[in-house]
């Protein structure tokens, strides 16, 4: 942290961020870093997509308890929420890297990108512009979450949803329910 | 184009950021992501991007190897952009941190070194 402070001082970079980190590890930085009157994180880069939610137990309440700034990486999943299942591109017919960031969990993430095709199918959208609309009004974007929601959601989860039941799978109604009673609220 | 504060920075960020990791020397031998696409190609994307309002843009000393930065850095003093108002993030570790302790991956030479380089590629490239 001091090296990156370092940086900082020397007027090489404005500000600080971190990527793809755990929340304990970033709460335990950011502590060094003010206990020593060193620069802290401003912003967190994690992976944030409808295939990677995981953000949301606990590093994005931190991040906005905190106030910093979140700037999602691969906010489609490199890709895989842009098109159908299996869709075979340029790009990932070379592509190595995308394979070991998400080969390991194809079974669980066809179900969510097909759904969210059929989602995209039946507003007439891109599944890209799609994946957005639903990201753009999860809890965890500007404004409007609060822990109790999720309590409130997680009690009501399936009985309420603004999806159609063919398009159910559970990660997407988590988001339309919690969203649903944030919207309320 | 909307803009959005950055955190608590103050800053003035677009809320669509320009990934530079699509940027880089093509190849295998040039890194990871052989699909990279060179400065021509760059060229007329970036375009787009600053002609929406875009002024925020994201590389890394690991895309293609350092590449995407001197890409992004040829971009920025091509298109005679204001250091001002445009925000050009990257970063300096090469790998994830899923398992191993801060301790040994942010030791401070290594950091300061790569910073030193990030910095050089796209500043004077």
């Amino acid at each position: 942290m001091e090296a990156l402070h370092d940086v900082v001082k020397s007027g090489k970079a404005r500000y600080i961020g971190a990527s793809t980190i755990f929340a304990w590890q970033l709460e335990r930085m950011q502590q060094i870093a003010e206990r020593n009157g060193w620069t802290k994180f401003v912003s967190l880069q994690p992976q944030y997509n409808l295939i990677y939610r995981e953000e949301e137990r606990e590093i994005l309440p931190l991040c906005r308890d905190r106030k910093m700034a979140v700037v999602p990486w691969s906010p489609l999943a490199g890709g895989r929420c842009a098109h159908p299942w299996g869709t075979k591109t340029a790009r990932n017919a070379i592509d190595e890297v995308s394979p070991m960031v998400w080969g390991v969990t194809d079974a669980l993430d066809k179900v969510v990108v097909d759904n969210l095709e059929k989602i995209a199918a039946a507003h007439g959208r891109t599944m890209a512009r799609s994946h957005r609309r639903l990201d753009s009004r999860s809890p965890h974007r500007r404004g409007g979450f609060r822990a109790r929601h999720h309590a409130i959601a997680r009690r009501n989860r399936c009985a309420r949803s603004s999806l159609r039941p063919a398009h159910q799978d559970r990660r997407v109604l988590i988001l339309a329910n919690v969203r649903s009673q944030v919207r309320r609220c | 184009m909307q803009y959005i504060k950055f955190g608590n920075t103050g800053m003035d960020v677009s809320r669509i950021c320009l990934g530079m990791m699509s940027f880089g020397k093509p190849g295998k031998e040039n890194g990871v992501f052989p699909w990279a696409r060179d400065y021509d190609d760059a060229k007329p994307l970036f375009k787009k991007a600053i002609d929406l309002g875009i002024n925020y843009f994201d590389t890394a000393n690991v895309y293609q190897m350092g590449s995407s930065e001197e890409i992004t850095g040829r971009l920025v003093r091509d298109f005679g952009l204001d250091r001002d108002e445009i925000v050009v993030a990257t970063k300096v570790n090469c790998a994830s941190t899923w398992t191993t302790s801060i301790s040994t991956r942010y030791t401070a030479s290594t950091q300061t070194r790569r910073w030193r380089r990030s910095w050089r590629r796209s500043t004077t490239s």
